[in-house]
């Protein structure tokens, strides 16, 4: 019977997915956890509750609003508990847009979003992940310990070294301690005039 | 099943028995990028070159590709054009990405595939030396690409056309020298359509595609990023002649072959679908000797899946990727592991002691094994139980005694009892010809009155009419009811 049901379960025709491992870099250089601080005014903690794709005011590129819904935020200040990222990059229609290795946000999944306001692709003075891969750390569930940890989309590939030749994304795969995260982020953000240290 | 291509080695293997070598294709570490699956926005999924829903790819060989020549775009044609020539020397591969000559435009979604340093922001800081973006339509087809170099003043990145242009070498970043060259080899992968391999995989560190543009070897393909362009080849391949046979469909194996002569010593890929859905994606890269013999290129493009059932008929196509065609002798319909019955007895008959023999007189409508023998066998009934198959005339075909442990506690029926039985030497038989399978109760019966009616038809096969007679031999008495004893099917 065994057999059996191994093959009715091989007749339910479930399409496996490929790996949803986010990738990184497209020629992008490694960010330490203290550079991502420093570059970018704003830093929050929030789930994607909504996203848009549209075309750019000069029909040249689609863009995404991403509507998050903010749970902390680590730098900077944010006018509404819900604010927008813009990212470059949707879908419209038949066509997608896609940036080799951009941010990736998905709907209802939580991150830390290492944001800055930039004009870029015809729009101007938007939050966005400046960063792009590097920029965004995946909440999850430490499956082995408990808890939570925040793990980099460049984590799973390797970047181009930084000045201390570390070409690993902060935390690597298996990411770092959200909480000790956190923490890291609001301390670097907090010394704004003192040396930066590597944090990885 | 399907996608286990293990059990595709083991049907292989299967092959090779009867005089059909086989070997493996190499292990590699590429990866192709995926878009489209729910929750996905704006980037992609590395997958695997067999993955079910594909991936991104051009319809089109020849990409042309303009280079902007403002700003630091100036006297950078030569290592573009060196960075597109590691891709065209590919021997096995159509690509051609061709240097088309100069234009105005940049970084945006205008059908002109461009090669730009810029300012933008989308790529202008500390951590961006170059990206890609990719315009996709329906099907995953792209459309255009764009390369952004950025040209950020304030960063003052020495984009260099010759050494020394490492900066793995200068971790100091003193000269901030990129090369042009490496980093172009790198981003043109990914505007054919490659993804990155993970950083856990043995090839990522000399792989152009993996190995970030600051090795000196990114200029040069290495044999991981060659077999990602294969795949693509022969995943999506440009004007196919194709040519394939679905030779086999058994409950163990479903096999034949699939080539595109135009790429005579690749692997190509088809497609299996039942009833029209697809199950598996796969390449066709079994040996087979007469296929070699025969002209069919190197011969490495026989299929063979694992086998599957799940007692009804299914309507098994096999296409190929590229075409969407139906390879010959396609579809083809399969049942496997058919049963007759899979209700339950809606009583338990107290035999006082006397023993009978229940059967079931059925049939089926294509020719098969049998597998299987089973019964129903109710609480109370003790002793040893025999399950036998028989020719209508009373010919013993096969017989399997029941152990106790073979039994499968039946869930949910009103009448508690058990589903026993076992495997069985398989048994050849015929179609449209009325065989019967029996089985000796001792003290208790399972039934239902009149269940059989005019007859219960499952997958193949028919159970006609019961069968009942005192003692323990070929019952001869014949009964609308069913007396729940069973045969597995296979075709």
């Amino acid at each position: 019977m065994s057999q059996a049901r191994k093959l009715l379960a091989i007749m339910a025709f479930a399409i496996v997915a490929g790996s949803t491992a986010p990738a990184s870099a497209t020629t992008l250089v490694r960010q330490s956890l203290e550079n991502l601080v420093a570059d970018n005014g704003v830093i929050v903690v929030g789930e994607v509750i909504g996203k848009h794709s549209y075309w750019n005011e000069g029909g040249t590129f689609i863009l995404t609003d991403l509507t998050i819904e903010t749970r902390e935020v680590l730098k900077g200040k944010v006018a509404a508990s819900e604010i927008t990222v813009t990212i470059p990059g949707g879908t419209v229609g038949d066509l997608s847009t896609l940036i080799v290795d951009g941010a990736e946000l998905a709907e209802g999944r939580s991150y830390v979003l290492f944001l800055d306001r930039k004009s870029f692709l015809g729009v101007k003075d938007v939050l966005t992940v400046d960063d792009h891969a590097q920029g965004v750390f995946e909440v999850v569930q430490d499956k082995g310990k408990g808890g939570l940890r925040a793990v980099s989309q460049a984590s799973k590939t390797r970047l181009v070294p930084d000045v201390f030749g570390e070409s690993a994304a902060p935390g690597k795969a298996e990411g770092l301690a959200f909480d000790k995260m956190k923490q890291s982020v609001r301390e670097i953000a907090g010394r704004a005039q003192s040396p930066r240290q590597e944090v990885k | 099943m399907v996608r286990n291509r293990k059990l595709s080695r083991l049907a292989a293997c299967a092959l090779a028995a009867s005089g059909l070598a086989v070997l493996a294709m190499p292990a590699h570490a590429y990866k192709m990028m995926y878009t489209g699956s729910t929750g996905r926005t704006m980037s992609y999924t590395p997958v695997v070159c067999d993955n079910n829903n594909g991936f991104m790819h051009w319809n089109a060989r020849t990409i042309n590709w303009y280079h902007n020549t403002s700003g630091q775009g100036a006297g950078k044609a030569t290592p573009l054009q060196d960075a597109m020539t590691a891709w065209n020397n590919v021997s096995t591969s159509d690509f051609v990405l061709q240097y088309a000559g100069t234009t105005a435009a940049g970084f945006s979604t205008d059908g002109v595939n461009s090669l730009s340093w810029g300012t933008d922001s989308v790529c202008d800081s500390n951590a961006c030396h170059a990206i890609t973006a990719l315009v996709v339509q329906s099907g995953q087809v792209i459309i255009e690409s764009d390369i952004l170099f950025n040209s950020n003043p304030t960063l003052n990145l020495q984009w260099v056309t010759s050494g020394p242009y490492d900066p793995c070498a200068e971790p100091d970043r003193t000269n901030n020298r990129v090369d042009v060259q490496g980093v172009a080899t790198h981003e043109f992968g990914h505007s054919i359509g490659l993804g990155h391999p993970l950083s856990s995989e043995p090839s990522f560190s000399t792989a152009t595609m993996g190995a970030v543009s600051c090795h000196s070897d990114a200029r040069t393909l290495e044999s991981d990023d060659i077999a990602g362009l294969e795949c693509m080849e022969n995943r999506y391949p440009y004007s196919p002649s194709y040519e394939g046979y679905f030779e086999q469909a058994t409950c163990q194996t479903i096999s034949g072959w699939a080539w595109n002569a135009n790429r005579p010593n690749a692997p190509s890929f088809i497609e299996l679908l039942s009833d029209g859905a697809l199950v598996d994606v796969l390449p066709a890269d079994l040996h087979r000797s007469d296929l070699q013999a025969a002209g069919k290129g190197n011969g490495y493009h026989a299929f063979s899946f694992g086998g599957f059932g799940d007692g009804q008929w299914h309507s098994i196509s096999i296409r190929h990727t590229g075409s969407g065609n139906n390879i010959s002798w396609s579809p083809k319909n399969l049942v496997c592991n058919a049963k007759m019955f899979s209700g339950m007895p809606d009583q338990v008959i107290d035999t006082m002691g006397q023993v009978y023999t229940v059967g079931t007189q059925f049939s089926s409508s294509v020719a098969g094994k049998i597998k299987e023998l089973y019964f129903f066998k109710p609480k109370g009934e003790t002793g040893s139980n025999t399950i036998r198959l028989y020719t209508n005339g009373g010919t013993q075909l096969a017989s399997v005694t029941i152990p106790s442990t073979s039994c499968v506690t039946s869930p949910g029926s009103i009448w508690p009892g058990q589903w026993c039985g076992a495997a069985i030497t398989p048994v050849n038989i015929s179609a449209s010809t009325m065989y019967r399978v029996t089985v000796n109760t001792n003290t208790k019966q399972s039934k239902t009155n009149c269940g059989i009616g005019m007859g219960i038809t499952s997958g193949s096969l028919t159970a006609h009419s019961g069968y009942w007679i005192a003692g323990d031999t070929f019952p001869t008495t014949s009964s609308c009811s069913n007396y729940f004893v069973d045969a597995v099917f296979d075709m």
